[in-house]
């Protein structure tokens, strides 16, 4: 079959060019990314000698922009695994070219989002009781467990189906890198050979793998709410908290995928791999959870606004009229209204358009995840004044740490591995021709028989 | 108290009782056994029972009063609580049933109410962990369903994650089957000695029974903190079957020795919620322990910008000050003590200048030496920072730092103990606190100071 091969080629080709070729721009990035990560080193030097005190949350705001960095970036995380879990479970063939990219951007999310709850301790050597001291009556112990499985659990799943990546990268790349990069395919490859042995085990595994981390994934959000909904506070009395914060997570996931793919197309020219097709897909997933994520807003504020106990009222103030107002307001309309028109409109369903709604989303569930923490611990337990809380140059420079922190390890993962699923590529598109085959031979043998019988 | 004419009076009356009932014996040779479990349970009874007995007979005694105290500490200071107190039956025992809270070695002394003179006994039990102190009465429970489900779901989900991890290794060994012609040799893959799968698959067993481990021996508590050099729960770990009426009562558990009284109402008062616990200074005050008691009491009664309130004499007496003064002054030694450089200076108010100038002083003949050049870097390492021209004394440079002062020049050239400056460094000045506040300098900056001043507070 000649368009295969001169396809498959094609697709070996861009997948093996970025870890090939590396251009003066990408040091540069590199090298911009490393010097925020510095300053925001400083920064954090500067909050661990200082303490807290130079950070903007006191005793009654304890919990700032930090925490909403890790919620917000696990949250991100569920754009892998769930996203390509979910669509190789139910066998959307469209997914192979952009589940890697999901994938590493959710291992690569959860590293920076676990980071930040160290940052948010003002002992971060008092992570270590967490261990030693550890009860597990604690919602904090919930999320070191949840936390460790979901990013051991992505980490392999990750991992499975790069293997016959690596070992082609081995193959074809030997001589022509850099000593040590071709050291990490060959250890990586783990011996692949493509035997059928291999081939029947990884599948397998995989198999295995992306059953078990549907619920995984779903369980660590739910923990994450619950480090909320467990505290004796009006805003966070939910019992769909878990829920909210799942959608939420799958919500920002894809939209955060949907950026990176956007990105990444451009830089290693994937125009003819990732498709306006994979956008448009990604985007009415994207849309379908924004309708979730409102409906699950009525949910939340009708039940309480119907009640009206105690204490929601100042809730509901701060969000809907007062301080929050702005926040609030966006994230409805910017974040979930819009983006959903948005893709009723034809001109919008674009590459550039869904980006922009992709970008709207994220913005506004940053946002979100912010008044969440804020307005949560604003609202006065006694009767005093309600507290303010505005983030200081320490937590700006550490949350710039962060994101680029996340850029930076996505941009060395995707210079050193396979950004495309080659062997899924090729194996899923082998067995879409040989079916075709199959349906063709049948069709010729009815031809046959009908032949025959007149 | 217990030199009270009534308790001696109670003590007579029950050695002539004693007496009377033995024959020959006397009060002075009644004896206390200790009876108690080997050892006791968090938050659960642990009964201790002490017998009164005659020395010389051994006839059990009844009707005796017997005081049970257990170790405790607060906030730094290690003492003794009464636990409870048991009247001895016809048998002679009396018994305790104290809870304790703390999971560590208790010791326990008992000793007899009116008979002090003999010999009280004591008895160490330890407490181990137990169950968690305090547990819900609601609730709903289902049998079967327990906090086991939580390790057993971990473990699943783990198990079957290392399943997968376990293909891993399976693919590493990369054995061919007769079918895989095609497949390309071993050799080729350039297997590496550092096998991959096997350090993944044993790092994840690893992780997992670490975070089962976590679980399973999490503490239900957390009494198995040592709160050593723990200020902050200082409060917390006060133990809750113990005695004690809360902070705002703490009074009532005053027990005359004024430091120890001090401490509690520096407690009770609030003082230390912006000074710290061991008067140390916080990020919300600077610490209180260089304090002369003149000032201590300007201060207390009028409050201070930043947010110290006032106390009226009504909140807290001339007498109670005083206990806090003692506090403060213990505390001044402690914190001067952390620097080993710095001399603990006399802790004595305003009338001792005298003295305390006299011993500090250097000898002569450096005196004439000191000039303004060898104490500026002392200031401007210590004091101008504060004193930089805003007001008082300025010590940026020597004509500000000869003539000013909030009231009148701070140095008189000459006269060491009629200068301010020279008695703040010193701590014996008649009103303000001492300099630099929170911390003496260090002796030989004092002597070059002294020296300075004595030697005519040269240019
Ligand atoms: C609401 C907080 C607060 C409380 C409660 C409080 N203080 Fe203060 N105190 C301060 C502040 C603020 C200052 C000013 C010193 C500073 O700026 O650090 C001060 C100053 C002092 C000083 C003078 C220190 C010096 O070096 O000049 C003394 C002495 C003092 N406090 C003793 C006490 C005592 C004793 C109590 C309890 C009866 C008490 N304080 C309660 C906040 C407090
Ligand atoms: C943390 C700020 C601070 C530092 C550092 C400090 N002082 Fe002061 N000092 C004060 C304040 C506030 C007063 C006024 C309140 C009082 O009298 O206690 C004062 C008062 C004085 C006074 C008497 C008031 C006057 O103006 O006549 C003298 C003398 C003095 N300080 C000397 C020193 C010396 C010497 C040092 C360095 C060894 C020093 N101070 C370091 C804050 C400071």
């Amino acid at each position: 079959m000649d368009s295969m091969s001169r396809w498959q080629a094609d697709l070996e080709e861009t997948t093996l060019e970025p870890a090939r070729t590396t251009t003066r721009g990408y040091y540069m990035l590199v090298g911009g990314l490393l010097a925020v990560i510095a300053w925001a080193l400083y920064a954090y030097y500067v909050q661990v000698t200082e303490g807290l005190v130079v950070t903007g949350m006191r005793d009654r705001i304890s919990w700032g922009l930090y925490i909403t960095l890790f919620v917000f970036f696990i949250g991100i995380s569920h754009a892998g695994t769930l996203i390509s879990a979910i669509l190789r479970v139910s066998n959307a063939t469209w997914r192979t070219p952009v589940t890697r990219m999901a994938e590493f951007i959710t291992a690569v999310a959860l590293m920076t989002g676990a980071l930040f709850v160290v940052v948010d301790l003002g002992r971060p050597d008092r992570l270590f009781f967490v261990l030693i001291h550890g009860r597990w009556q604690s919602p904090i112990v919930w999320d070191v467990t949840a936390i460790t499985t979901y990013l051991t659990a992505s980490l392999v799943y990750l991992y499975l189906p790069m293997i016959p990546d690596l070992a082609f990268f081995r193959d074809r790349l030997r001589g022509q890198v850099a000593g040590w990069k071709h050291y990490i395919y060959r250890v990586l490859a783990i011996n692949w050979r493509g035997t059928g042995a291999q081939k029947r085990q990884l599948h397998t595994s995989i198999t295995i793998m992306m059953i078990v981390i549907i619920p995984i994934a779903v369980s660590v959000h739910t923990v994450v709410s619950w480090i909320f909904a467990m505290t004796l506070r009006e805003a966070w009395n939910s019992a769909i908290f878990g829920f909210f914060f799942v959608a939420g997570a799958i919500f920002s996931g894809i939209a955060t995928l949907i950026i990176m793919m956007a990105i990444l197309r451009r830089v290693y020219r994937l125009e003819k791999l990732v498709t306006l097709r994979h956008f448009q897909y990604l985007a009415y997933l994207m849309a379908a959870m924004a309708a979730v994520m409102l409906y699950a807003n009525i949910s939340e504020y009708v039940t309480a606004g119907f009640k009206l106990e105690e204490g929601a009222e100042f809730v509901f103030r701060q969000l809907f009229v007062d301080e929050f107002a702005p926040y609030f307001w966006f994230y409805l309309i910017g974040g979930l209204i819009i983006p959903i028109g948005m893709m009723f409109i034809r001109p919008f369903r674009t590459v550039t358009g869904i980006v922009v709604a992709a970008i709207l989303v994220d913005l506004a569930m940053f946002v979100e995840r912010y008044f969440i923490v804020v307005t949560g611990l604003r609202a006065p337990l006694l009767s005093y004044e309600p507290a303010n809380y505005a983030p200081s140059w320490v937590e700006w420079s550490i949350t710039a740490g962060g994101f680029a922190f996340f850029a930076l390890l996505v941009t060395l993962f995707v210079k050193v591995f396979p950004i495309m699923a080659v062997y899924e590529m090729v194996e899923e598109r082998e067995e879409t021709a040989a079916k075709l085959e199959v349906d063709m031979a049948e069709h010729e043998a009815d031809r046959l028989a009908r032949e025959v019988e007149q | 108290m217990r030199t009270t004419v009534r308790t001696l009076a109670v003590t007579l009356f029950f050695a002539a009782a004693v007496t009377a009932m033995a024959g020959i014996a006397s009060a002075e040779d009644l004896i206390i056994e200790v009876a108690a479990p080997d050892e006791g349970i968090l938050g659960e009874p642990v009964e201790i029972a002490a017998t009164v007995r005659d020395a010389d007979t051994g006839e059990p005694i009844e009707g005796a009063e017997v005081v049970y105290y257990g170790d405790a500490s607060f906030a730094g200071v290690i003492g003794e609580v009464e636990l409870g107190r048991a009247e001895s039956n016809v048998i002679g025992v009396a018994t305790l049933q104290p809870t304790f809270s703390v999971s560590r070695l208790h010791t326990i002394r008992v000793e007899l109410l009116e008979h002090p003179e003999a010999e009280p006994k004591s008895v160490s039990i330890p407490i181990r962990l137990g169950s968690q102190l305090i547990t819900s009465e609601a609730g709903v429970s289902i049998p079967g369903l327990g906090s086991w489900i939580v390790p057993f779901v971990i473990l699943s989900a783990w198990t079957i994650m290392i399943t997968a991890a376990v293909g891993m290794v399976v693919i590493a060994r990369g054995k061919a089957e007769p079918g895989d012609a095609n497949a390309a040799p071993l050799e080729s893959a350039g297997s590496s000695r550092f096998n991959v799968a096997v350090i993944a698959t044993g790092l994840m067993g690893f992780i997992a029974i670490g975070l089962l481990a976590l679980l399973l021996r999490g503490p239900e508590t957390h009494s198995n903190l040592n709160p050593e050099g723990y200020d902050r729960t200082a409060v917390a770990y006060l133990e809750a079957s113990y005695l004690y009426a809360g902070l705002g009562h703490a009074e009532e558990s005053l027990s005359g020795d004024a430091i120890a009284d001090g401490r509690v109402l520096f407690m009770s008062a609030g003082c230390a919620s912006c000074h710290g616990v061991n008067a140390q200074g916080t990020a919300a005050a600077r610490s209180p322990a260089f304090a002369t008691r003149d000032w201590l009491d300007s201060v207390t009664r009028s409050g201070q910008p930043g947010g110290m309130p006032a106390y009226s004499e009504s909140d807290l007496s001339n007498g109670q000050l005083d206990a806090i003064h003692a506090f403060l002054l213990e505390a001044r030694d402690r914190l001067s003590g952390e620097a080993p450089t710095t001399a603990a200076p006399t802790t004595t108010a305003a009338p001792a200048t005298e003295e305390t100038s006299d011993t500090s002083q250097p000898p002569d003949e450096s005196a004439a030496a000191v000039g303004f050049d060898q104490v500026l870097p002392i200031f401007e390492a210590n004091c101008t920072g504060c004193h930089g021209g805003a007001g008082g004394w300025t010590a940026t440079d020597y004509d500000s730092a000869v003539t000013t002062g909030a009231s009148g020049s701070a140095v008189v050239p000459g006269d060491v103990n009629a200068s301010v400056l020279a008695q703040r460094v010193l701590g014996t000045q008649t009103t303000g606190g001492m300099m630099p506040p929170g911390q003496a300098l260090a002796q030989e900056d004092i002597d070059t100071i002294l020296a300075w001043i004595e030697g005519g507070a040269n240019k």
